[in-house]
């Protein structure tokens, strides 16, 4: 069955860059699944996102959204499927929360137009779905990181996508927000949304389990069900170092932790 | 800091909007009967009622020259361009998500200011001077648009610095076409016209650029939610499925005619985009929807205010732009630091 | 499945809307070019045609063909161009000015009718202003559309004037006293004119070639110097002198041209104007070491022509005794210095009635 994404073979290399950063990268992104997509600093995670967001122009190879080579989608086509919540977003007027989440029902709305109350209403109802009633009227540039994050994530949600993209969600988070976000994104996904979440932290990926991409240095993408991709040998080749794996009798899970220094 | 839920908005909203629009009706009437010439409000009215019946008014054809010709048409000019380079600055600062930036940052203005100049010194008429004006301001602006795109570096950084260029090429320019000038009279000319008035205004002026300035502003209303998304940055707006390009090219057409139209009318007038924009929004927040209406009546407010103020005050009357600068400068330092107390 | 059939809805909904918007791009481009067509069209247009007045007319210096009135013995003046002071004070004019733009206080000072007036610009005309005062005549500049339009529409009538030159200034008193009714004055005027520069042919006839000095005036910039067209220039030449900037001409304008090509003119004498105020001192010519091999700096013949207040080079009937003083200045033998404040004296009577002191007038004759 096919996914809602089909990476094939996709090469992306920057105008003016020597390496292929996307080298031959095939992946599929699935309905109901998270995909976590680990990989060093500086791999290109964030590339690979932004290319499926046709952002950037892949250099090789072809993307399919919903069996519709990219090239061809139009901006407002892949928005009413993908919803985006970037690392940061620098927002330079003071939006009301409100109106930011109002803003992810653009690829609804018209051309010279403005949203209806449907769209008033979805914006609700996404903001009620993140628990953010009551900083709803508060400034966007007024909020604290985490907050901003959840307020971005009902903007996506807003959108009635079928898939969410995660541009590192957890990188400026505490630990307790990020246990709370990696929560949200484990219940998007039993909504049926599709996921697909990039993090440096391999624990993440096995936290949320299901499948796990990895991206190498030279640009190449292994991907597979996440207790085959998240292996010791694998993640020592990708990050250079000795992280350990072991199974945890309390929580059922594997972990994957530093070794001692 | 919350600020009440809808409906508490659009009530705030009509609230602003009902006294700005209060605000400006009295000052008109007020602006229509002040002056060096003395006319009683009765006589105004009579000209006015004489002139919209087509009946003699039964004052002295001075009176009615005066209120018809000289007041009436500075009064709706300056309301024009104050409104008109408001909501300019609105769009301006939306495409580049920028609150610091003013209308002729693209260069309009010195690509006018050129046009100008070169009419006045091959002594083209009035009308051909204007013409050249807003010619001169939007090939500037294209010029500015198109380098960016000449060296494939289309983003908003590259326009910024663009249009920089473009206007240091342009006031160089200016400064040569100044100096072929006959000292006497071209010279002085030039010189009014950059500093912008509204002394010579007439009907017919106003009334060839009020078409096209008004689709413009439409065209800036309507799209006004979708400035929001854009102001956003490009890549969150394109992800959001705007189509950037686009939007961000009918914005800054749409707010380059509406500064072309107001330089060509008044000469160069700074600080209203700047300044105005800033103030609406500590009013009605961020919201373009919200914002172009109220900038635009503040606008149209604050420039009659001006202009009347500096032909009804002192001996000699100053060029506008001098008075703007003047109030509008410290004005916006102290915006600058009311914001900053604010902690934003 | 449902997502699928959503999707397709959504599809569908967003082709209807890219062929509405492509519509709208096009007709929206479409708009904007008729916008524009309909802003260019009317400042196309020219203005309606005149017809030519009835009756006696004269015809100013921008060419306009004006009606002599009937009243033209009471027609009420203003001004915004200082040019226009002199003339009008020739003419004894200046109990019918309302308004008016001196270029020194000296003049009105020495009248009190123009002390009286009232002012409606300096340079701009303030049309409110001049709506109140409500003259029947502007006295103006003959090369300004846009103060003719305006001033039009407020039904005061534009007389444009031109003095450029020596001819200029006669044609103004001309042009002024028949539109003003004080034709016998200004035949006086030019008669006395005429009196004073025979006198001065007469001075300077017997001056053979190679004693004539040759001259310029500088303006009021060093290396700014009067153009060969430019009254100043003919006066060094009625005078008697040579005038070096002969063939450097600029539309009747100062020109600049730099003080290198002023020390390869070399003049003897170098006379600096008093009509606009000077960025300099002549001691920056006198006592500055790269001028000490210019001519007119060796024979100490650096001079600013009189006077501070009422200037002696600047069109109206002045220039009259700048030549007079320049006859002074480069041949002293020909006209002494008492014969000089003579000729000052005559000339005050004959405009103000009555003489000022050089300290009033700002100048001092240093031999």
């Amino acid at each position: 069955m096919n996914g809602i994404y089909e990476l094939q073979g996709v090469d992306f290399m920057y105008p003016s860059g020597r390496r292929k950063v996307l080298n031959d990268v095939t992946l599929s992104v699935r309905e109901g699944e998270v995909l976590s997509i680990l990989g060093p600093n500086g791999a290109g995670k964030s590339t690979l996102l932004n290319c499926m967001l046709k952002l950037l122009k892949i250099t090789g190879g072809r993307i399919l959204l919903r069996g519709k080579p990219i090239e061809q989608c139009r901006a407002k086509e892949i928005a009413a499927v993908v919803g985006y919540v970037p690392q940061s977003m620098p927002v330079a007027f003071p939006y009301t929360v409100e109106d930011f989440v109002l803003m992810g029902r653009a690829s609804r709305v018209s051309v010279m137009g403005k949203p209806t109350a449907l769209d008033r209403e979805k914006a609700q109802e996404a903001i009620a779905l993140m628990g953010l009633e009551r900083i709803k009227t508060a400034a966007f540039t007024e909020l604290s990181g985490g907050e901003q994050q959840q307020v971005a994530i009902a903007r996506a949600i807003a959108a009635e996508p079928q898939v969410i993209l995660f541009d590192e969600p957890t990188s400026h988070l505490d630990f307790g927000n990020q246990l709370k976000t990696l929560r949200m994104v484990k219940q998007l996904c039993e909504r049926g949304f599709a996921v697909v979440m990039t993090t440096h932290n391999p624990d993440h990926a096995l936290l949320l389990g299901h499948r796990a991409a990895l991206l190498d240095r030279e640009g190449r993408l292994t991907s597979g069900p996440t207790d085959e991709v998240v292996t010791e040998e694998k993640l020592k080749a990708v990050y250079e170092a000795d992280l350990k794996i072991r199974f945890m009798e309390e929580e059922k899970r594997r972990v994957c932790i530093y070794p001692a220094l | 800091m919350g600020r009440g839920n809808q409906k508490n908005r659009l009530l705030l909203l009509l609230t602003v909007n009902g006294v700005l629009l209060i605000l400006l009706a009295t000052v008109v009437v007020v602006a229509v009967c002040v002056g060096k010439y003395a006319v009683t409000p009765a006589e105004c009215l009579k000209v006015i009622w004489g002139a919209v019946s087509h009946t003699p008014s039964g004052c002295a054809p001075m009176t009615e020259n005066v209120v018809l010709m000289l007041r009436l048409p500075r009064i709706l000019a300056s309301v024009l361009v104050g409104a008109c380079l408001s909501v300019s600055g609105v769009a301006y600062q939306g495409v580049f998500q920028n609150p610091l930036i003013a209308p002729d940052f693209l260069g309009v203005s010195s690509g006018a200011c050129i046009g100008a100049a070169v009419a006045i010194l091959l002594s083209l008429g009035r009308g051909s001077t204007q013409l050249m004006a807003f010619l001169g301001g939007i090939v500037a602006v294209a010029i500015t648009v198109l380098i960016p795109i000449a060296i494939r570096n289309n983003t908003n950084i590259m326009l910024v610095l663009s249009g920089v260029v473009v206007g240091a090429a342009a006031s160089s320019v200016l400064g040569f076409i100044k100096f072929t000038a006959d000292p006497e009279s071209q010279l002085a000319a030039i010189t009014y016209w950059t500093m912008g008035d509204f002394s010579y205004i007439q009907m017919d002026d106003i009334l060839s650029v009020l078409p096209m300035m008004g689709v413009a502003g439409v065209v800036l209303t309507l799209n006004s939610w979708w400035l929001d998304v854009l102001s956003m940055g490009e890549n969150q707006a394109r992800s959001l499925g705007a189509n950037v390009t686009l939007l961000r090219n009918i914005t800054i057409v749409c707010a380059t005619l509406l500064t072309a139209g107001s330089v060509c009318l008044a000469g160069t007038i700074s600080w209203v985009g700047l300044v105005i924009p800033h103030l609406s929004r500590m009013i009605v927040g961020p919201n373009n929807t919200r914002l172009i209406p109220v900038s635009a009546l503040m606008g149209g407010l604050f420039m009659l205010v001006v202009d009347t103020l500096t032909r009804t005050i002192g001996a000699i009357e100053m060029p506008v732009s001098i008075l703007t600068g003047l109030i509008g400068a410290p004005f916006y330092i102290y915006l600058l630091i009311r914001n900053k107390r604010a902690g934003a | 499945m449902i997502r699928r059939a959503r999707y397709n809805e959504q599809a569908k909904i967003t082709n209807k809307g890219e062929n509405a918007m492509k519509n709208k791009r096009i007709g929206g481009r479409l708009l904007c070019l008729l916008l524009v067509l309909i802003m260019v069209l009317p400042a196309g247009c020219g203005t309606t045609g005149e017809q030519t007045p009835m009756g006696p007319t004269v015809t100013d210096a921008s060419g306009a063909v004006l009606a002599l009135k009937e009243n033209r013995q009471e027609l009420t003046i203003a001004s915004v161009y200082a040019v226009s002071v002199p003339f009008i004070k020739a003419l004894g004019l200046t109990d019918r000015v309302k308004a008016i733009n001196c270029k020194s206080n000296f003049w009105k000072e020495a009248d009190e009718h123009l002390k009286a007036a009232g002012s409606v610009g300096r340079g701009k005309v303030d049309l409110e202003a001049l709506a109140s005062f409500a003259p029947d005549v502007l006295v103006h500049r003959s090369n300004d559309t846009d103060t003719l339009e305006a001033v039009g529409q407020l039904g005061v009538t534009l007389l444009c004037i031109s003095a450029e030159d020596m001819a200029g200034i006669y044609s103004t008193l001309e042009l002024m006293g028949t539109y003003f009714g004080v034709e016998e004055r200004a035949a006086e005027v030019i008669a006395w004119m005429d009196a004073k520069f025979a006198r001065i042919d007469a001075l300077v006839a017997d001056i053979p070639e190679e004693d004539r000095k040759t001259a310029l005036v500088m303006g009021g910039e060093l290396g700014r110097i009067a153009g060969g067209d430019m009254l100043q220039s003919w006066m060094i030449e009625k005078a008697g002198g040579v005038c070096v900037a002969k063939g450097i001409e600029n539309n009747s304008n100062w020109v600049t041209v730099g003080v290198e090509k002023v020390f390869s003119m070399n003049p003897e004498v170098i006379m600096c104007t008093s009509s606009t105020a000077l960025e300099y001192e002549l001691s920056d010519m006198l006592e500055g070491p790269a001028w000490s091999a210019v001519e007119a700096v060796k024979n100490k013949a650096v001079y600013q022509i009189p006077s501070l207040k009422d200037s002696w080079d600047m069109p109206g009937i002045s220039p009259v005794l700048g030549t007079m003083w320049m006859v002074h200045t480069m041949y002293p033998e020909k006209l002494s210095k008492a014969e000089l404040e003579k000729e000052i004296e005559e000339y005050y009577l004959f405009l103000f009635g009555k003489t000022f002191t050089p300290e009033t007038l700002g100048y001092e004759l240093s031999f």
